[in-house]
Order: C-alpha cells, then sequence, then structure tokens
C-alpha cells in the first residue's frame, strides 16, 4: 500500500470535492501539490508551503505527508524556497456539472422568452414555430379551421397580453366557456345540464354539478383526428337517478307511446289506406309499392320525412283541391233593395229594366241565402240579422259597382286584418267585381261567360269565389292563415270568427280541402293555433337520435335486410289496424292522439344491441346536448 | 440488510397506495366530469418538488433531515411513482404539442438517467469492495503518480544494480503507456480482466529475456502494475457513479423549469 492510502488527516491530503478547481497536475495524471488551486481558479501550488513566522523567524511548514519540514527552508522575506512550475486548475465535476445545469436552464428560459412574449412586437418568428413554447397540441380538424385570425385568443383571453398581465392571470379564473358561445349555440342554457331548465328532478342533484362548462367533457389539443365530444356511461350514470350498467340490463323500457310522441302533420291513416283504399280498383294503377316510395328512409336520421304532395299524395288527391272554393262574399236575402237607383245606372248604366220605375211591383230578393260566415265575419255582422247585415251589404254593392274592388281591402282593414291584404286579394280583377256588382245591385245573378277551368277569382252567381289553383294555393293558405290567427275580445266578434274558422277549417268542406289532411295544433292550451304545413320535426325528443339510414344496410334476426321494401320496415314498424287513428285529429291538441303503428319496445334494440355483438353506450342513442347549432359568427367566419 | 429490504418494500407500498387513491380519485373526478388533469398534474409536481429535494438534503447534510439511506429509498420509488403519475396526468406515451414533447422528453430521459444511476449504485460498489483497496476517486490521480514514480525507481534500480538495460527498455517501450495514466476504461467498467491480462502478457513476454537477478525487479514492477490495475477499476467504476449525476441533474432542472412553464402556461389557458 503507499502512503496516500493512509486515511489519516495529518498523513494524507484532504480532500475537498465541493472545491470549484482541482489542481491542474492532477488532471494530467501528475502529483498534485499539497495546497491546491486558489479560490479563484488560479495555482495555489507554486510553492511547497507558506512560511510561519515565529518570533521573528521563518519556519518551513511542508505537511508531514509531503515530507514534512524542507531542507532549504523559507527565505529570509519569508518566501517559500521550493517553488514549484504553475500548473492551470480546472473545474471540478461538480462545478462543471452546476455550470451545465445552469447553461441548459438559461438555454430553456432563453427560448421561452424567445418563442412567446419577446416576439410579440418584434415579430421574430411567426405562427406555429413563434407558439412551439405555448402550443399544447394540434387542434381537432373541425376547430383548427375556425381560429382564423384571432389564432389563440379566438378561444383563451390572456393571449398576447403584456408578460405582466400574463403572468397575474395565472390567478385569475379563465372561463374558457365563455368563447365556446362565441360559435356554439344550443336549444337552451349552455352552462346547464343538457341545456335545458328541468322542471322535474330527473337527475341526481347530490352528484349532478349545478353548472357545467364546456371543458368538462371537451378539451382540445389532442390533434387533428381526436374525438373530443365522447361521454363513457359512468359518466352519464354519475347524475341520472337511474343508473345501469348497460343497455339490455338495466335500461328502462320506452314509453308506451316511443316514438310517436304526437301526431303527424298530415292526417295520413296508413290503415286504411293500406286496407282499404290502395285496395280499390280505380287506384290500381296509382298505389304505391312499397314504404319506401313515399318515405325517404335511406339518408334518414331519426325521421323518416315523407316526399312531398306531387310525388306521394298528388296521384289520388290532386282533383280533390280545385273544386273546394273559398267563397269570400255571398249575396243575401234582402226584405227589400234601398240602392241609389240614380247612382247604380251612373256606375253602370242603363238597362230596359231600368225605365220600368213606376211600375211598383213587390220586391222579391233573388238570393234566399244567409250571409255567409265569411262575410259576416268582414262585415262584423250577424249572419241572419237581414236588418243589420242589408244596409252594410248593400253600400258594399254600390261601393263595388263605383270603384270595383277597392271596398274589399278597406273591409279587410275593419274587420281587424291590418297586414296581408296583397296576398288575400291576390289576382282579383276589378272589372269583375264591378259587373258582378252591378247584378246584384239590379237584384240579378251574375251569369259567367263561361265555367271557370283555372284557379282565381270569379264572381259565380250570388258568390264572390275564389278557386284554389292546386296544392300549396297562396291566397288560399294566406285566407286559412288569417282564419287560425285572427281574434277578438268582444263576445259576439269572437262567435263569427269561431264560425268563419268553423267554415274554412272544415276537413270535409273547408276551401281547397287543405284541412282534410293538413293537422292545425296547438302547442300549448292557451298558444296559438297553427296549420301544420310541413313535415313537423320532433323537438321535443331532441335528446334521443337514431339513424334509420345506418339501420338499411343490416339483416334482422329473422334474416329480413331491413332495406327489404316489402318487409324490412316493418321490422320495427308494425301496423296497428285497430288504433282509432282519426280521433287523434279532432281536436287542437297534437299530443292526444293514437299511432298507427304499434309503439316500439326495447326488446327491438337489445336483439342486436346487447353485449358481445353491437355497442350500447349511451350516446349511441342520445345527445348529450339540446339542439346544438352554430351562431352566425361561425358562418360569417368573423373569428 | 433485511431491515433495508423491509424498508423498501414499506415505501413501496406506500407509494403504491398513493398511486390507487389517486387512480381511483382520478377516475371518480373524470365520472364527476372534474378535471382529472388537474388533481394527477399538482401531485406529479409535487413528486417532482419532492424528488429535487433530494438534492437539497445531501447539500444540508449538517441538518439532521433523517438518514440518507432512507431519502435514496424515497427518492428512487418516488421517481417510479412519478413515472406511472405522469401517464395517469397525461394518458399518453407521448404528447402532441412541442413544448409538452419537450417535456415528455426531459421526464423520460430524468427518469431514466435516474434509473441508470440507481442500478449503477447498486452494481459498482460490491465490484470495487472484491478489489481489496478503498480509494478515495478524487485522490487517483496522486496515486497514479505515485505508482508511476515507484515504477520508474523499480526500474532505475534495476539498471544500477543488474548493469542491464533490458527491464529499462521494456519499460520505456511498453509500461509506460500503461503507468502514464488509468487505463482499460471501457474494460473495467463492463467487468472484464483485460488490464490484469495486460500487464500478465507483458510480464511473460519479458521476463524472457531477464537474468535472475532482474527478474526479481520485474516481480516488483510487476507487482506495481498489478495494483495500478486495481487503481483503474476504482477509477472507471468510480467515473460512472459519479459520471451519471451529470446528466441526471442538468435534466432535472430544465425539467423543473419547463414544468413550472407548464403550470404557468395551463394555469393562464385553461384554469
Amino acid at each position: 500500500m503507499t502512503d496516500t492510502f493512509d486515511f489519516r488527516f495529518d498523513r494524507s491530503a484532504y480532500e475537498r470535492p465541493n472545491n470549484k478547481f482541482v489542481c491542474g497536475r492532477a488532471t494530467e495524471w501528475g502529483k498534485p501539490c499539497a495546497r491546491g488551486p486558489n479560490g479563484d481558479g488560479t495555482c495555489g501550488g507554486t510553492t511547497e508551503c507558506q512560511p510561519y513566522n515565529s518570533n521573528g523567524r521563518w519556519e518551513c511548514r511542508r505537511p508531514a505527508q509531503n515530507g514534512g519540514s524542507c531542507a532549504t527552508g523559507p527565505s529570509p522575506d519569508g518566501t517559500c524556497g521550493c517553488s514549484l512550475p504553475p500548473c492551470v486548475p480546472r473545474r471540478s465535476l461538480r462545478q462543471f456539472r452546476w455550470r451545465l445545469s445552469v447553461i441548459m436552464v438559461g438555454v430553456v428560459v432563453a427560448l421561452i422568452a424567445v418563442f412567446t412574449h419577446l416576439s410579440t412586437d418584434g415579430n421574430f418568428f411567426e405562427g406555429a414555430v413563434r407558439l412551439a413554447f405555448l402550443d399544447a397540441g394540434e387542434l381537432t380538424g373541425s376547430h383548427s379551421g375556425f381560429t382564423g385570425a384571432k389564432g389563440c385568443k379566438a378561444c383563451h383571453k390572456n393571449h398576447d397580453l403584456n408578460p405582466s398581465v400574463w403572468l397575474a392571470s395565472v390567478f385569475k379564473y379563465n372561463d374558457l366557456s365563455k368563447r365556446c358561445v362565441d360559435c356554439h349555440k344550443f336549444g337552451g342554457p349552455s352552462n346547464s345540464p343538457h341545456n335545458a331548465n328541468f322542471s322535474t328532478a330527473i337527475g341526481n342533484p347530490a352528484n349532478g354539478p349545478e353548472s357545467t362548462e364546456c371543458t368538462m367533457c371537451h378539451t382540445e389539443h389532442k390533434g387533428v383526428d381526436a374525438n373530443i365530444s365522447g361521454l363513457n356511461n359512468l359518466q352519464c350514470a354519475f347524475c341520472h337517478k337511474k343508473s345501469f350498467a348497460t343497455f339490455d340490463k338495466g335500461h328502462p323500457k320506452f314509453s308506451e307511446a316511443f316514438p310517436h310522441f304526437r301526431r303527424t302533420s298530415i292526417r295520413f291513416n296508413h290503415a286504411s289506406h293500406l286496407n282499404k283504399n290502395f285496395l280499390k280498383p280505380e287506384v290500381k294503377d296509382m298505389v304505391p309499392e312499397s314504404c319506401t316510395t313515399c318515405h325517404q328512409a335511406s339518408s334518414a336520421q331519426r325521421s323518416v320525412e315523407p316526399l312531398g304532395f306531387k310525388e306521394a299524395c298528388a296521384g289520388c288527391h290532386a282533383d280533390q283541391i280545385a273544386p273546394r272554393n273559398l267563397v269570400v262574399l255571398n249575396l243575401p236575402e234582402f226584405e227589400e233593395i234601398t240602392l241609389d237607383k240614380e247612382a247604380v245606372i251612373e256606375a253602370c248604366g242603363r238597362i230596359a229594366e231600368d225605365d220600368d220605375d213606376d211600375e211598383e211591383e213587390e220586391f222579391e230578393s233573388i238570393s234566399e241565402d244567409e250571409l255567409n260566415s265569411i262575410a259576416a265575419f268582414l262585415m262584423n255582422v250577424e249572419a241572419d240579422d237581414h236588418e243589420a247585415y242589408s244596409e252594410a251589404f248593400q253600400e258594399l254593392i254600390i261601393a263595388m259597382t263605383e270603384e270595383g274592388h277597392v271596398p274589399l281591402p278597406d273591409l279587410l282593414s275593419k274587420a281587424g286584418i291590418e297586414d296581408g291584404h296583397a296576398t288575400l286579394l291576390a289576382g282579383l280583377n276589378p272589372e269583375v267585381i264591378k259587373r258582378m256588382a252591378c247584378a246584384w245591385a239590379k237584384n240579378q245573378e251574375y251569369e259567367l261567360p263561361s265555367e271557370p277551368e283555372f284557379g282565381g277569382w270569379y264572381g259565380d252567381l250570388l258568390e264572390l269565389v275564389y278557386k284554389p289553383s292546386g296544392h300549396a294555393d297562396p291566397v288560399l293558405k294566406a285566407w286559412l292563415e288569417m282564419a287560425i290567427s285572427i281574434n277578438s275580445d268582444d263576445e259576439d266578434e269572437s262567435e263569427r270568427i269561431a264560425d268563419m274558422r268553423h267554415e274554412l277549417l272544415s276537413p270535409g268542406k273547408g276551401a281547397g280541402a287543405c284541412i282534410k289532411c293538413h293537422a292545425v295544433s296547438q302547442d300549448t292550451e292557451d298558444g296559438p293555433l297553427k296549420i301544420e304545413w310541413n313535415y313537423h320535426r320532433d323537438s321535443g325528443q331532441s335528446y334521443q337520435t337514431y339513424s334509420h339510414g345506418q339501420h338499411l344496410s343490416l339483416v334482422n334476426p329473422q334474416g329480413v335486410k331491413l332495406a327489404d321494401p316489402n318487409q324490412g320496415c316493418a321490422s320495427c314498424h308494425k301496423l296497428d289496424v285497430k288504433a282509432d287513428f282519426a280521433s287523434g285529429y279532432s281536436d287542437f291538441n297534437a299530443k292526444t292522439f293514437k299511432s298507427n303503428f304499434v309503439s316500439i319496445k326495447k326488446q327491438a334494440c337489445v336483439q342486436c344491441h346487447t353485449e358481445g355483438r353491437v355497442r350500447q353506450d349511451c350516446q349511441l342513442c342520445h345527445d348529450y346536448h339540446k339542439e346544438p347549432g352554430f351562431t352566425d359568427q361561425v358562418t360569417r367566419n368573423e373569428n | 440488510m433485511v431491515a433495508s429490504r423491509v424498508r423498501l418494500l414499506m415505501i413501496a407500498f406506500a407509494a403504491g397506495i398513493i398511486f390507487y387513491l389517486l387512480l381511483i380519485e382520478s377516475e371518480n373526478n373524470r365520472t364527476r366530469l372534474g378535471s382529472a388533469a388537474e388533481l394527477t398534474g399538482y401531485w406529479l409536481f409535487g413528486m417532482m418538488v419532492f424528488l429535487t429535494l433530494f438534492n437539497l438534503r445531501k447539500k444540508l447534510s449538517m441538518i439532521p433531515l433523517g438518514p440518507a439511506n432512507i431519502w435514496l429509498a424515497l427518492h428512487s420509488i418516488g421517481g417510479l411513482l412519478a413515472l406511472t403519475l405522469y401517464w395517469l396526468h397525461t394518458k399518453t406515451l407521448w404528447p402532441l404539442g412541442v413544448y409538452e414533447q419537450m417535456l415528455a422528453a426531459l421526464f423520460y430521459l430524468t427518469v431514466a438517467s435516474g434509473i441508470f444511476g440507481h442500478v449503477v449504485q447498486k452494481i459498482c460498489p460490491p465490484r470495487l469492495a472484491q478489489s481489496d483497496i478503498e480509494v478515495i476517486f478524487e485522490r487517483i490521480p496522486a496515486h497514479v503518480a505515485e505508482i508511476r514514480q515507484k515504477a520508474e525507481e523499480i526500474v532505475l534500480s534495476c539498471s544500477e544494480e543488474t548493469r542491464e538495460d533490458t527491464l529499462g527498455r521494456h519499460y520505456l517501450d511498453t509500461m509506460s503507456w500503461f503507468f502514464r495514466r488509468p487505463r482499460f476504461f471501457i474494460s473495467h467498467m463492463v467487468g472484464s480482466q483485460k488490464g490484469r491480462q495486460w500487464v500478465r502478457q507483458q510480464d511473460a513476454t519479458v521476463r524472457r529475456y531477464l537474468n535472475e537477478n532482474e527478474k526479481v525487479w520485474l516481480d516488483k514492477l510487476t507487482e506495481q502494475a498489478q495494483f495500478k490495475n486495481r487503481i483503474d477499476l476504482h477509477f472507471a467504476l468510480q467515473s460512472i457513479m459519479k459520471s451519471w449525476l451529470l446528466i441526471h441533474l442538468p435534466l432535472t432542472a430544465t425539467l423543473m423549469v419547463l414544468a413550472v412553464w407548464h403550470l404557468l402556461v395551463v394555469n393562464v389557458y385553461a384554469l
């Protein structure tokens, strides 16, 4: 063993690994000096010791492990007599490690500074490079296109603030959801569960959050193709009172009405059509081949919309519209005519009969009818009150002989119909009105030169009629819309409105036969009436989703392909021939009705959507959001 | 030894419990539509701070902060816990954002260097103990110089006493290379006996040309060479034991800076 292996302090050097420098001789595998480098990195070993002055005499202080006092001894001036050539001390491993750490940290801090805030004004870097130290990952494809010129600020309001404010915002709450609703909109409050204000506690109040934030479920920066809209079954079950493991085990039964919670817009009785009407020989060539002849199922989601009137109904029902005229005015029975004959002659011209003034004959009215309900409503008189309507109607006749159609808009206005005159009276020919009024003024029937063939206004004997031009006639629609929208606080007027409404909206006799098929509904007890001109999409079940189109490529457990036009639809939609379908349209309430089809049971879905077969998670059939959509900001791309 | 293993197992068990509870709470949080990443993120950051404190503990050895071996066990198992927390936090092996990828790379490198260091600290000390000598790393240059000096003295003495220069020429041609500085670093590191074999080979090569008097001096020279070979072993193994920290600590420091930056960015942009 060499001496230096002795670990006693007085026999070996005392090592200081914490020192910043090590002897340069040692780094070159020479014998290190005993004194070692100075703290500032200079060589401390140019002499072997630092002599000590003892009572005016310099004594050698070379350590024992280096040979003790030297023979030369110190110089008279106190310098060591054993000088050594100086070395170049080097940094110790620990010091090198420290410097490396500081350099790496410094580089990272510098990179952060350069790639973020320092570049805000200097504009050293642009786009993705500039944001490298803020970028948490790519946005999904659907979002990346809408950040636009605003960039990060489209969602993060603190982005690009000056450094001190930016740093201060660490301690402030950052509500990202506020920015989400700049583009996204819903059918209810964005921050309440399911965007709804539930009147009853369907959730579990102890668990569910009172208010929600978009980021609870949707977190971005997970890549272009990331799915950021997924909820799992446990998350649904956490809030909902009725919790269950899977759809096939525990999901509540479907309601008795499912999926027919509301009557259809069109009063189409599938049972009577399929079992009775379509069997008639005269319609043999017009009978639809299958369900898909009328229903567009291939691309349908939850609702399978029927084709329009022209494609689905016109074959049998087009001819039923035109004969159902709208009679706006009819000449009622008068007990006497009090018209100013001179005025009539002036307006209509003299005819031979006018010369028989002196002959006093007993007046016999050409009409024996009462005033019709529409005219009674327009003139605000009782339909059977001769005295009341005689004067008013005769004044109207005189006005029409003089001015043609001009009194009619005034009549509408007096009845409280302020708007839509142009549509209500579209195509009305003043000459026809004048000639008809002249005939009526002379207590005569107005005779048409020929039978009316096309749609439009006609004076026909004792009536001013509108003949529908076909399906969706705008004039007829305007009169029907007027009939359901007009109201009055006066009891008598209300009664006359009700009579008019009853006549126009009569399925059997109403003008144009519109109401024979189109339902008139009232969503709430006090709500307005509406004629369901278009297909009704049931927004009441807005959390449910179903794709008819995707199911059409499948085969049911009995081996029937669901796309089969004859049997496929019947796999789920079974006709209920005993259902009292017609009674569902006897009033304005759209929800008290009986569907033509048997309700669909949960078991129909469980046949396939069960463990080990087809997925059955909540979100397969239920949407979280209510009526999700986009604000105008998205379409205008204002970000 | 047994107590140490029991202690290690207890710490590992405690870490397992912490991870399990966090996993459960994280899943519950996610089910409640809460921010599971926030919970695991702050735990991960806290764990990283705790792991960093181990270096402080070494610097403040004068303060009674508990035995170093317990700190080492906490540091080692805490490091593995941090790795699992990282995966629990990010839910991915490799994130997407540029700086998050840097953060991930630093995290993985730090953990990998830590694991390497832990393995080195387990393997090297027993091998050093087998060398039968104890050497302070900082003194190795002095030992090498001293051995070289002794070797040269042996060669000079041999020449003076035997009046032969064979050993002297052999030293100048071959052995001086060996004595100049530590040799066979990689061989010693991987546990090879290449150094010892080299010394024996040189001894056998020159021995046939020496007379009996010279062989006595050759034996002394070979003894010094073999001793130096053991010093070389210490140099190689202790260098590794010290050098891995040269990677681990700078990585840790950089990682902590980026972790703090991540904390700031998340709080400014998302929370």
